[in-house]
């Protein structure tokens, strides 16, 4: 999809969002005397804001797309096959790694609060390296095991905050042992 | 205001302060010259730790980080030509000259020593311009204020990314997050959708770090754009000699002013640098040795990005109106800590703002010793490859997010607005802009209902009162700006096709 293909749907997503904001303003108590926008006034400013900024894109990619049209009729038609192909090829590469790394970050605030920040970040860390991948051992390892460690006694030693703990409290084996 | 500036500087004399200011050097130097980590991504990465801090000790961190961040983006435009930030860009054309003849040494002393007479300057004038320019604005009631904050939205809106409209759209979208929670006035619940958790709003340092540092992080896993950099590593400081210096006088000068006067109008540490590079050329004795290897190339740029920070203070701590991402941060941590940005901020909080402005002076004479020291290490973070990098950053990002308050739905709110801010930034819309949007949204929302309450519901109230139109009126020109000059572009690009048809009849 072109970039300006593109605005075409911006402008629909945010036309949507701009009355999915008045509807919703819509319901809150309309102003009275003492407080003439109340708290329906600014949402509904907002929400006809956001619908004023779809209405402009989409004024904007019918305007450019008629000049682009007239320029069009005079020049020769280009082939672009091998770049078309190399950037589908990129886009695919860069969704994989997206998908991918945004799955690590949901699935790692899931299990933070139940397996503690040390028995996940380690994890964590492992898979957005093999994600991205061309990394040496040593950078992996050091990364993996040294650095979540690293930060979990920066907060919790020298800021004195809490990290999630989850089952495994590492601090508590050493609170236990002192007297 | 000299009796506020000598207790200022009296608090800062504490073992406290003082390591807070060379850690905060420290961080912004080294954290932006990571590979795809800007000033206020540095900034808004050490926020979550400010919150077990005194507010004097936080904001002599910040100090810190704001001035070392402004050389840290430096470092890699000069020795591989991949600035930090776009504010450091036009200085890699001479600065990368000047590495190519074996005087990288030089360059990076220039850029550290003209950076800190830029920065130490317009805190100068900052200090200066604070009380009055707070006192006038004291005599501001809330139509004026609110004129103010629309002016500094439409400012940003329209600089801060490709697309006015879209630019726009992001400002909005940060005001409408400012009206999730408790209605200030009224009480009643909005966009909550039932959820208690949202009653209290979103955790503003939780959003600023999934605009700024998850977003950011996602967009660089998306788009490798680097592969892994080399660095001359036996390269080490050499300051500039008084004769270098006093060469340098005219460029130094330029770079101040620009940077000043682009700053308080918030167009960007981008535009400051490229307008001070292009007045030095115009005003050398030498133009034709810029892009060749010119000390005053790097020079004029890099004052003016370190004096352009100082400028975009003045607004922000004087009428609440951050006209840069970095300044805004600066505003969140005084939320953090109780403040309450705006025209009063200068007069209720006098004496934390001179310990900040205190701090700012003292970081910018600090910043050459500490530049220097840590120069090896800045070389060294350059090269860590990107996947390390971006890990570490995410990591840091999420535990420093749940650190704030020990609640894992701050870490979901980060993260959600990480996706957020990814998405934003991929289809041109401006996070930096929704930022400021979330920063000003409750004064804005606040002012205007406030105003209306004076006229009784009236809304002439803004044309009536003179300040606030003619503030209003300048907010309407800056965003006629673009379209006025789309139209003057359409003007002229038609005249040559109805030439051309006109020869060929």
């Amino acid at each position: 999809m072109t970039t300006q293909r593109l605005d075409v749907v911006l402008a629909g997503v945010l036309v949507l969002l701009g009355a999915g904001v008045l509807y919703a303003a819509a319901g809150f108590p309309a102003g009275t005397e003492a407080d003439p926008l109340g708290p329906r006034g600014f949402p509904t400013v907002l929400g006809v804001g956001f619908i004023g900024c779809g209405i402009a894109l989409l004024a904007k990619f019918l305007l450019s797309s008629s000049r682009q049209h007239d320029e069009s009729a005079e020049t020769d038609p280009v082939d672009g096959s091998d770049d078309h192909d190399d950037s589908a090829e990129r886009g695919s590469i860069e969704r994989k790694r997206l998908v991918l790394t945004c799955a690590a970050i949901a699935v790692y605030v899931v299990a933070l609060s139940l397996a503690g920040f040390l028995l996940t970040t380690p994890v964590f860390v492992a898979a957005l390296i093999m994600v991205q991948g061309g990394v040496r051992l040593l950078a992996f390892v050091t990364s993996v095991v040294a650095f979540p460690i690293a930060v979990y006694l920066l907060f919790t030693v020298l800021l004195d905050v809490e990290l999630p703990v989850g089952v495994f409290d590492p601090l508590s084996l050493v609170r236990g042992s002192l007297p | 205001m000299i009796g506020s500036l000598v207790d200022g500087f009296a608090s800062l004399l504490s073992v406290s302060g003082i390591l807070a200011m060379l850690l905060g050097l420290a961080w912004g130097t080294i954290g932006s010259a990571l590979p795809g980590v800007s000033g206020p991504q540095a900034m808004a990465l050490l926020l979550p730790l400010t919150f077990t801090m005194d507010v004097g000790t936080a904001l002599m961190l910040l100090a810190g980080v704001w001035v070392g961040a402004n050389y840290g983006g430096s470092i890699p435009a000069i020795l591989i030509r991949t600035p930090g930030t776009a504010s450091n860009a036009a200085a890699v054309v001479d600065g990368n000259a000047l590495v190519r003849q074996g005087k990288a040494g030089k360059a990076l002393g220039v850029s550290l020593v003209c950076g800190s007479i830029g920065g130490f300057l317009s805190v100068a004038l900052l200090i200066a311009l604070a009380v009055p320019l707070g006192k006038v604005a004291l005599s501001f009631a809330s139509p004026e204020i609110f004129a103010i904050t629309v002016f500094g939205l439409t400012v940003i809106a329209t600089v801060a990314g490709k697309s006015v409209v879209k630019g726009i759209a992001a400002a909005l979208f940060g005001l409408l997050l400012t009206t999730v929670g408790l209605d200030q006035i009224a009480g009643t619940t909005r966009f909550t959708f039932g959820n208690p958790e949202l009653l209290d709003g979103f955790e503003l340092i939780a959003v600023l770090i999934g605009f700024f540092a998850i977003g950011e992080m996602l967009y660089q896993i998306a788009r490798p754009s680097r592969g892994m950099a080399r660095v001359d590593r036996s390269v080490t400081t050499q300051l500039p000699t008084l004769k270098e210096l006093r060469g340098l006088g005219r460029s130094t000068t330029i770079g101040s002013i620009v940077g000043v006067v682009v700053g308080i109008a918030g167009a960007g540490g981008a535009v400051s640098s490229f307008v001070a590079y292009g007045e030095a050329k115009r005003w050398s004795k030498t133009p034709e040795r810029f892009g060749k290897g010119s000390l005053e190339g790097v020079a004029a740029p890099e004052t003016a990005n370190n004096s352009d920070q100082g400028g975009a203070l003045v607004p922000a701590l004087t009428l609440g109106i951050p006209s840069s991402p970095s300044a805004a941060i600066i505003l969140a941590a005084l939320v953090l800590q109780g403040a309450r940005p705006g025209p009063t901020l200068m007069t209720d909080q006098s004496e934390v703002m001179f310990t900040f402005f205190a701090a700012l002076l003292v970081t910018n004479i600090l910043m050459i010793p500490v530049g220097m020291a840590i120069l090896r290490l800045c070389m060294t973070v350059i090269t860590v490859s990107a996947p390390v990098l971006t890990s570490a950053v995410l990591v840091l990002s999420l535990a420093g997010t749940y650190a704030l308050n020990q609640n894992i739905v701050d870490v979901q709110v980060a993260v959600l607005f990480g996706f957020i801010g990814y998405a934003m930034k991929v289809y041109g819309f401006s996070p930096a802009a929704a930022v400021l949007g979330l920063v000003l949204g409750y004064i804005m929302e606040g002012e205007l209902r406030r105003s209306m309450m004076m006229s009784l519901g009236e809304p002439t109230i803004f044309l009536t009162r003179p300040i606030a139109g003619l503030i209003l009126l300048l907010a309407v020109l800056v965003l006629a700006r673009p379209a006025i000059a789309w139209a003057i572009r359409a003007v002229r690009g038609t005249r040559p096709r109805q030439e051309k048809g006109a020869a060929h009849k």
